[in-house]
Protein backbone atom coordinates (compact mmCIF):
# COMPACT_ATOMS: atom_id res chain seq x y z
CA UNK A 1 0.00 0.00 0.00
CA UNK A 2 1.51 3.46 -1.05
CA UNK A 3 1.64 5.70 1.45
CA UNK A 4 1.62 9.33 1.22
CA UNK A 5 3.83 11.89 3.19
CA UNK A 6 2.40 14.73 5.12
CA UNK A 7 4.04 17.11 2.37
CA UNK A 8 2.46 15.14 -0.50
CA UNK A 9 -1.14 15.44 1.83
CA UNK A 10 -0.49 19.15 2.07
CA UNK A 11 -0.58 19.64 -1.67
CA UNK A 12 -3.57 17.42 -2.29
CA UNK A 13 -5.52 19.29 0.43
CA UNK A 14 -4.22 22.97 -1.03
CA UNK A 15 -4.80 22.10 -4.56
CA UNK A 16 -8.70 20.70 -3.42
CA UNK A 17 -9.34 23.54 -1.46
CA UNK A 18 -8.24 25.74 -4.58
CA UNK A 19 -10.26 23.76 -7.06
CA UNK A 20 -13.70 23.46 -4.75
CA UNK A 21 -12.80 27.21 -3.15
CA UNK A 22 -16.49 28.03 -3.59
CA UNK A 23 -18.00 24.86 -1.69
CA UNK A 24 -20.77 25.86 0.97
CA UNK A 25 -20.13 24.17 3.84
CA UNK A 26 -21.00 27.19 6.04
CA UNK A 27 -24.44 28.74 6.81
CA UNK A 28 -25.76 31.96 8.44
CA UNK A 29 -28.91 31.69 10.77
CA UNK A 30 -31.35 34.85 11.08
CA UNK A 31 -34.53 35.05 12.79
CA UNK A 32 -36.82 36.94 10.83
CA UNK A 33 -40.74 37.37 10.50
CA UNK A 34 -42.67 36.01 8.28
CA UNK A 35 -43.67 39.52 6.62
CA UNK A 36 -40.18 40.20 6.37
CA UNK A 37 -39.20 37.10 5.20
CA UNK A 38 -41.72 36.85 2.11
CA UNK A 39 -40.73 40.78 1.68
CA UNK A 40 -37.10 39.47 1.06
CA UNK A 41 -38.37 36.19 -1.24
CA UNK A 42 -40.69 38.72 -3.25
CA UNK A 43 -37.69 41.20 -3.83
CA UNK A 44 -35.13 38.29 -4.42
CA UNK A 45 -37.78 36.81 -7.42
CA UNK A 46 -37.83 40.78 -8.82
CA UNK A 47 -34.21 40.37 -9.18
CA UNK A 48 -34.34 37.21 -10.99
CA UNK A 49 -32.32 36.24 -7.87
CA UNK A 50 -32.58 32.96 -5.28
CA UNK A 51 -33.11 33.95 -1.57
CA UNK A 52 -29.74 33.17 -0.69
CA UNK A 53 -27.84 34.75 -3.76
CA UNK A 54 -29.97 38.28 -2.95
CA UNK A 55 -29.07 38.09 -0.09
CA UNK A 56 -25.18 37.75 -0.41
CA UNK A 57 -25.24 40.35 -2.60
CA UNK A 58 -24.39 44.24 -1.62
CA UNK A 59 -27.60 46.34 -1.61
CA UNK A 60 -28.15 49.70 -1.43
CA UNK A 61 -31.88 50.88 -0.27
CA UNK A 62 -32.73 52.33 -3.81
CA UNK A 63 -30.92 49.32 -5.78
CA UNK A 64 -33.68 48.44 -7.91
CA UNK A 65 -34.54 51.48 -8.85
CA UNK A 66 -31.20 52.78 -9.60
CA UNK A 67 -30.65 49.48 -11.90
CA UNK A 68 -33.76 50.35 -13.76
CA UNK A 69 -32.39 53.52 -14.65
CA UNK A 70 -29.64 52.02 -16.60
CA UNK A 71 -30.49 52.05 -20.26
CA UNK A 72 -31.91 55.72 -19.59
CA UNK A 73 -28.50 56.96 -18.53
CA UNK A 74 -26.84 54.65 -21.11
CA UNK A 75 -29.05 57.13 -23.83
CA UNK A 76 -28.06 59.63 -21.97
CA UNK A 77 -24.74 59.16 -22.10
CA UNK A 78 -24.57 59.16 -26.00
CA UNK A 79 -27.03 62.47 -26.37
CA UNK A 80 -24.08 64.22 -24.16
CA UNK A 81 -21.55 62.37 -26.61
CA UNK A 82 -24.10 64.20 -29.28
CA UNK A 83 -23.50 67.13 -27.73
CA UNK A 84 -20.08 67.31 -27.02
CA UNK A 85 -19.98 66.84 -31.23
CA UNK A 86 -21.84 69.82 -31.62
CA UNK A 87 -20.02 71.89 -29.19
CA UNK A 88 -16.82 70.77 -30.74
CA UNK A 89 -17.60 71.51 -34.44
CA UNK A 90 -19.30 74.64 -33.44
CA UNK A 91 -16.25 76.36 -31.57
CA UNK A 92 -14.08 74.66 -34.83
CA UNK A 93 -16.40 76.53 -37.14
CA UNK A 94 -16.53 79.90 -34.50
CA UNK A 95 -13.00 79.55 -34.48
CA UNK A 96 -11.91 79.46 -38.61
CA UNK A 97 -14.37 81.95 -38.86
CA UNK A 98 -12.77 84.35 -36.88
CA UNK A 99 -9.24 83.82 -38.22
CA UNK A 100 -10.51 84.66 -41.72
CA UNK A 101 -11.84 87.53 -40.54
CA UNK A 102 -9.05 88.44 -38.17
CA UNK A 103 -6.67 88.32 -41.12
CA UNK A 104 -9.39 90.33 -43.61
CA UNK A 105 -8.09 92.96 -40.46
CA UNK A 106 -4.84 92.65 -40.51
CA UNK A 107 -4.06 92.67 -44.02
CA UNK A 108 -6.64 95.67 -44.12
CA UNK A 109 -4.57 97.34 -41.77
CA UNK A 110 -1.32 96.70 -43.31
CA UNK A 111 -2.21 98.35 -46.99
CA UNK A 112 -3.68 101.58 -45.23
CA UNK A 113 -0.90 101.74 -42.50
CA UNK A 114 0.59 105.69 -43.38
CA UNK A 115 4.06 104.06 -41.11
CA UNK A 116 4.19 100.71 -42.41
CA UNK A 117 6.65 98.70 -40.08
CA UNK A 118 9.12 100.24 -37.67
CA UNK A 119 8.45 103.11 -34.94
CA UNK A 120 6.80 106.25 -35.36
CA UNK A 121 9.81 109.15 -33.99
CA UNK A 122 8.53 112.09 -33.53
CA UNK A 123 11.82 113.56 -33.59
CA UNK A 124 12.37 112.94 -37.32
CA UNK A 125 8.86 114.63 -38.65
CA UNK B 1 -12.79 34.00 -33.71
CA UNK B 2 -15.58 33.29 -36.65
CA UNK B 3 -14.23 35.05 -39.91
CA UNK B 4 -16.61 34.95 -42.64
CA UNK B 5 -14.25 34.39 -45.90
CA UNK B 6 -16.32 31.78 -47.91
CA UNK B 7 -17.35 34.14 -51.12
CA UNK B 8 -14.93 36.48 -52.60
CA UNK B 9 -14.93 39.39 -50.98
CA UNK B 10 -15.58 43.25 -52.67
CA UNK B 11 -16.86 44.80 -49.21
CA UNK B 12 -14.84 44.76 -45.96
CA UNK B 13 -14.27 42.32 -43.85
CA UNK B 14 -15.89 41.62 -40.14
CA UNK B 15 -13.85 39.06 -37.32
CA UNK B 16 -15.02 38.48 -34.46
CA UNK B 17 -12.75 37.35 -31.74
CA UNK B 18 -14.72 35.59 -29.37
CA UNK B 19 -13.19 32.39 -28.94
CA UNK B 20 -13.25 29.95 -26.24
CA UNK B 21 -12.18 31.70 -23.04
CA UNK B 22 -11.57 35.29 -25.12
CA UNK B 23 -11.61 38.31 -22.47
CA UNK B 24 -13.07 36.20 -19.61
CA UNK B 25 -11.39 38.21 -17.35
CA UNK B 26 -12.94 41.39 -16.10
CA UNK B 27 -9.69 43.52 -16.67
CA UNK B 28 -10.78 42.66 -20.26
CA UNK B 29 -13.45 45.65 -20.84
CA UNK B 30 -10.40 48.25 -19.66
CA UNK B 31 -7.41 46.42 -21.40
CA UNK B 32 -9.26 46.16 -24.93
CA UNK B 33 -10.78 49.92 -24.75
CA UNK B 34 -7.42 51.37 -24.09
CA UNK B 35 -6.16 49.57 -26.58
CA UNK B 36 -8.20 50.78 -29.20
CA UNK B 37 -7.68 54.39 -28.13
CA UNK B 38 -4.12 53.83 -27.52
CA UNK B 39 -4.37 54.96 -24.41
CA UNK B 40 -2.14 51.90 -22.71
CA UNK B 41 1.52 53.48 -23.42
CA UNK B 42 1.96 52.44 -26.86
CA UNK B 43 2.36 54.99 -29.71
CA UNK B 44 -0.73 56.76 -31.15
CA UNK B 45 0.96 57.05 -34.87
CA UNK B 46 -1.55 54.44 -35.98
CA UNK B 47 -5.18 56.07 -34.78
CA UNK B 48 -6.52 58.06 -37.12
CA UNK B 49 -10.25 58.23 -34.78
CA UNK B 50 -12.07 57.05 -32.34
CA UNK B 51 -15.22 57.20 -29.92
CA UNK B 52 -18.14 55.47 -28.19
CA UNK B 53 -21.57 54.71 -28.55
CA UNK B 54 -23.67 54.47 -25.56
CA UNK B 55 -20.86 55.56 -23.19
CA UNK B 56 -18.76 58.69 -23.34
CA UNK B 57 -15.80 59.35 -25.04
CA UNK B 58 -15.15 62.63 -24.40
CA UNK B 59 -14.00 62.19 -20.40
CA UNK B 60 -10.78 60.32 -19.26
CA UNK B 61 -10.85 57.19 -20.39
CA UNK B 62 -11.19 55.26 -17.34
CA UNK B 63 -14.42 56.77 -17.27
CA UNK B 64 -15.83 55.26 -20.48
CA UNK B 65 -14.36 51.88 -19.02
CA UNK B 66 -16.79 52.31 -15.66
CA UNK B 67 -19.22 53.34 -17.65
CA UNK B 68 -19.46 49.83 -19.50
CA UNK B 69 -19.13 47.76 -15.81
CA UNK B 70 -21.69 49.73 -14.80
CA UNK B 71 -24.25 48.43 -17.10
CA UNK B 72 -23.12 44.54 -16.50
CA UNK B 73 -24.66 45.03 -13.13
CA UNK B 74 -27.48 44.30 -14.75
CA UNK B 75 -26.52 40.36 -15.41
CA UNK B 76 -27.61 38.79 -12.19
CA UNK B 77 -27.35 34.78 -13.71
CA UNK B 78 -25.86 32.27 -11.42
CA UNK B 79 -22.46 30.85 -12.63
CA UNK B 80 -19.37 32.06 -14.38
CA UNK B 81 -19.90 35.55 -16.19
CA UNK B 82 -18.17 34.47 -19.66
CA UNK B 83 -16.68 37.18 -21.68
CA UNK B 84 -17.04 40.85 -21.05
CA UNK B 85 -16.14 42.29 -23.95
CA UNK B 86 -16.72 41.35 -27.40
CA UNK B 87 -14.09 42.02 -30.13
CA UNK B 88 -14.67 43.12 -33.53
CA UNK B 89 -12.39 44.49 -36.28
CA UNK B 90 -13.79 45.39 -40.03
CA UNK B 91 -10.95 45.61 -42.38
CA UNK B 92 -11.79 47.78 -45.44
CA UNK B 93 -11.36 46.25 -48.52
CA UNK B 94 -8.96 47.47 -51.66
CA UNK B 95 -11.72 49.11 -53.33
CA UNK B 96 -13.60 50.52 -50.35
CA UNK B 97 -9.97 52.47 -48.91
CA UNK B 98 -9.50 54.16 -52.54
CA UNK B 99 -12.82 54.89 -52.70
CA UNK B 100 -12.59 56.72 -49.70
CA UNK B 101 -8.95 58.41 -50.37
CA UNK B 102 -10.28 59.39 -53.78
CA UNK B 103 -13.74 60.80 -52.12
CA UNK B 104 -11.56 62.63 -49.25
CA UNK B 105 -14.81 60.60 -47.20
CA UNK B 106 -14.71 61.12 -43.28
CA UNK B 107 -13.54 57.72 -41.93
CA UNK B 108 -15.02 59.09 -38.51
CA UNK B 109 -18.36 59.25 -39.83
CA UNK B 110 -18.33 55.79 -41.19
CA UNK B 111 -16.72 54.00 -37.81
CA UNK B 112 -19.60 56.35 -36.00
CA UNK B 113 -22.35 54.77 -38.64
CA UNK B 114 -20.96 51.12 -38.08
CA UNK B 115 -20.99 51.27 -34.56
CA UNK B 116 -24.11 52.64 -34.70
CA UNK B 117 -25.38 48.95 -36.17
CA UNK B 118 -24.11 47.77 -32.39
CA UNK B 119 -25.80 50.07 -30.70
CA UNK B 120 -29.21 49.57 -32.30
CA UNK B 121 -29.09 46.04 -30.98
CA UNK B 122 -28.80 47.72 -27.16
CA UNK B 123 -24.93 47.26 -27.18
CA UNK B 124 -22.41 49.76 -25.66
CA UNK B 125 -19.61 50.26 -28.16
CA UNK B 126 -16.27 51.78 -28.16
CA UNK B 127 -14.74 51.93 -31.69
CA UNK B 128 -11.79 53.25 -32.89
CA UNK B 129 -9.99 53.21 -36.68
CA UNK B 130 -6.66 52.54 -37.11
CA UNK B 131 -4.47 52.63 -40.15
CA UNK B 132 -2.60 48.97 -41.94
CA UNK B 133 -0.34 47.55 -39.39
CA UNK B 134 1.29 44.18 -39.23
CA UNK B 135 -1.66 42.11 -38.61
CA UNK B 136 -3.60 44.28 -41.11
CA UNK B 137 -3.04 44.89 -44.64
CA UNK B 138 -5.75 47.56 -44.74
CA UNK B 139 -7.32 50.56 -42.81
CA UNK B 140 -9.74 48.87 -39.86
CA UNK B 141 -11.99 49.43 -37.44
CA UNK B 142 -11.78 48.08 -33.66
CA UNK B 143 -15.15 47.42 -31.98
CA UNK B 144 -15.27 46.90 -27.97
CA UNK B 145 -18.39 45.73 -27.65
CA UNK B 146 -20.30 45.28 -24.37
CA UNK B 147 -21.42 41.88 -23.66
CA UNK B 148 -24.29 43.39 -21.55
CA UNK B 149 -27.14 44.41 -23.79
CA UNK B 150 -27.92 47.46 -21.73
CA UNK B 151 -31.78 47.18 -22.14
CA UNK B 152 -32.29 43.80 -21.26
CA UNK B 153 -29.77 42.86 -19.07
CA UNK B 154 -28.99 39.73 -21.03
CA UNK B 155 -25.80 38.28 -22.62
CA UNK B 156 -24.62 38.84 -25.85
CA UNK B 157 -24.79 35.26 -28.50
CA UNK B 158 -23.15 36.11 -32.12
CA UNK B 159 -22.69 32.77 -34.14
CA UNK B 160 -21.01 32.67 -37.16
CA UNK B 161 -24.41 33.53 -39.49
CA UNK B 162 -25.25 36.85 -37.00
CA UNK B 163 -21.74 38.08 -38.11
CA UNK B 164 -22.31 37.44 -41.86
CA UNK B 165 -25.09 39.29 -41.83
CA UNK B 166 -23.78 42.02 -39.80
CA UNK B 167 -20.58 41.94 -42.48
CA UNK B 168 -23.58 42.75 -45.16
CA UNK B 169 -24.81 45.74 -43.23
CA UNK B 170 -21.35 47.62 -42.41
CA UNK B 171 -20.47 46.88 -46.20
CA UNK B 172 -24.07 48.78 -47.42
CA UNK B 173 -23.13 51.39 -44.92
CA UNK B 174 -19.47 51.85 -46.65
CA UNK B 175 -21.11 51.63 -50.05
CA UNK B 176 -23.95 54.18 -49.11
CA UNK B 177 -21.51 56.46 -47.47
CA UNK B 178 -19.54 56.67 -50.60
CA UNK B 179 -22.20 56.70 -52.96
CA UNK B 180 -23.64 59.92 -51.04
CA UNK B 181 -19.97 61.08 -51.16
CA UNK B 182 -19.79 60.88 -54.75
CA UNK B 183 -23.35 62.51 -56.07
Amino acid sequence: MKRYSNKDNHKKIKSYNTFHKNIKDSEIKIRVSKEQKKELQRKAKECGMTLSSYMLTPHTKNMIELLRLIPQTVELWDTLNGLYHSVETAASALLTEFELQNNALNTYIQKNNQYPGGFCDDKNN
Amino acid sequence: MTKTTDTPQTGGLLINYAGKNNYHNQTAIEYEIKYIARENGKSKDDLICCGAMGATYFTNIDMTVKEFQCVQLLYNRRGSFGRYIDHEIYSFSEEEENKISQGNISLENIAKKMAQDFYADGFQVYYGVHKPDKTENHIHVHFAVNTVNFRTGKKRHENMGDTKRRQDRLNRIVMTEIVNHMS
